[in-house]
C-alpha cells in the first residue's frame, strides 16, 4: 500500500473508519434526547418550540478542527501517531433549540437522567463575566455502544439559529476562517448580537406573557 | 496592545506578527500570560534578523516553516 504523506491524510483515513461509529452514536444519541423530551414537546404551547438538530461532523471540518487545537495551527509531521479525530468531543452533536426560556430548564431537566455520567461543559459568554450562553455536556452514549464520545447541547433558539446561519454563511466554505472569531474586535460584536438576541428573547416572552394575561381576564370576564 | 504596538492578528494561524520586528504570538501566549510579559515582549528589540515566536510550547520545524513560507 502507498504510504501516506501527511497527518491529514491519515487523519482523513481514520475519518471514514469512524463514520460506522459516528452513525450508531448519533441515532442512539437522538432516539434517547427524544424518548426523554417527550413529556416536555407533547405539553407544548402554540408558539413555544423546542428543535432537536443532530450531525456528524464533517471530515474536512473534523480535521480543521484538530488543526486548530495545535498551537500555530499546523501539525507536527513528527508527531503523526499522537493525533486522532476520536479526541474530538464533537464528531456526533445533538442540538436542542428551545423557545421560551423557561422550557429551557424543563429540557435541561427532562435531559438530566440521560446526563448523568456525562460532563458538563456550559458554552461561555464572550466576556469572563457574562452568563454562558448555552448548556453544553459531552460523554458517552450508552446505548450506542461505540467509544465515542458526543456532544449535547441546550441552547436558545435565537442563539441556535443564529449560529447555524452564521455556521453556514461565513465557514461552511473556509473553516480557517473560524480564526477570525478569535479577534478582539469580532468578539466585541459577536458579544453585541448576543446582547441583542438575549434582549430581543426576553422582550418577546414579556408580551406574549401579557397577551395571555389579558385573554385569561377576558375569559374570566 | 498588540494592534496598538503595530502587531496585526493573523487568523489562519491564530496569531499576532509583527513583521518589523519579526515577532509572532499566539493566541495561547497571549492567553496565558500577563499584561507586564506583553510589555516586555513588546519592548524587547529583536536584532537577530530571525523570527521570534513567542509560544507556550516551543514551535516545532514544522510550524516555523509554515510560518516562514506566509511571511517571508
Amino acid at each position: 500500500m502507498r504510504e501516506l504523506r501527511t497527518v491529514e491524510d491519515r487523519l482523513r483515513s481514520e475519518y471514514f473508519e469512524l463514520i460506522p461509529s459516528m452513525q450508531r452514536t448519533l441515532v442512539a444519541l437522538e432516539a434517547d434526547v427524544r424518548h426523554h423530551l417527550l413529556p416536555v414537546m407533547i405539553a407544548l404551547d402554540r408558539y413555544e418550540q423546542i428543535r432537536i438538530l443532530s450531525r456528524l461532523k464533517e471530515c474536512e471540518s473534523a480535521v480543521d478542527s484538530l488543526r486548530r487545537r495545535q498551537e500555530g495551527r499546523v501539525f507536527d509531521p513528527e508527531k503523526l501517531e499522537s493525533y486522532s479525530l476520536s479526541s474530538l468531543r464533537d464528531l456526533v452533536a445533538v442540538r436542542v433549540l428551545v423557545f421560551p426560556s423557561y422550557r429551557r430548564e424543563q429540557v435541561h431537566m427532562a435531559l438530566m437522567p440521560l446526563l448523568s455520567d456525562w460532563v458538563s461543559d456550559p458554552v461561555p459568554g464572550i466576556e469572563l463575566d457574562d452568563a454562558p450562553v448555552a448548556r453544553k455536556y459531552y460523554g458517552r452514549c450508552g446505548s450506542a455502544s461505540t467509544t465515542l464520545t458526543a456532544e449535547l447541547q441546550v441552547v436558545s433558539s435565537l442563539v441556535g439559529s443564529y449560529w447555524e446561519v452564521e455556521h453556514s454563511a461565513l465557514y461552511k466554505t473556509s473553516p480557517n476562517l473560524q480564526g477570525v472569531m478569535s479577534s478582539p474586535s469580532m468578539k466585541a460584536r459577536q458579544r453585541a448580537v448576543l446582547l441583542a438576541l438575549s434582549d430581543f428573547e426576553t422582550e418577546f416572552e414579556r408580551l406574549i406573557r401579557e397577551a395571555a394575561e389579558i385573554d385569561a381576564t377576558r375569559a374570566g370576564d | 496592545m498588540l494592534r496598538s504596538a503595530g502587531f496585526r492578528y493573523h487568523f489562519d494561524r491564530m496569531a499576532y506578527v509583527h513583521s518589523k520586528a519579526k515577532k509572532i504570538v499566539s493566541v495561547e501566549a497571549v492567553e496565558d500570560h500577563s499584561e507586564d510579559w506583553l510589555r516586555e515582549l513588546i519592548e524587547q528589540t529583536n536584532d537577530s534578523g530571525d523570527w521570534r515566536f513567542y509560544f507556550d510550547q516551543p514551535p516545532s520545524p514544522a510550524v516555523v516553516q509554515a510560518f516562514l513560507a506566509e511571511l517571508g
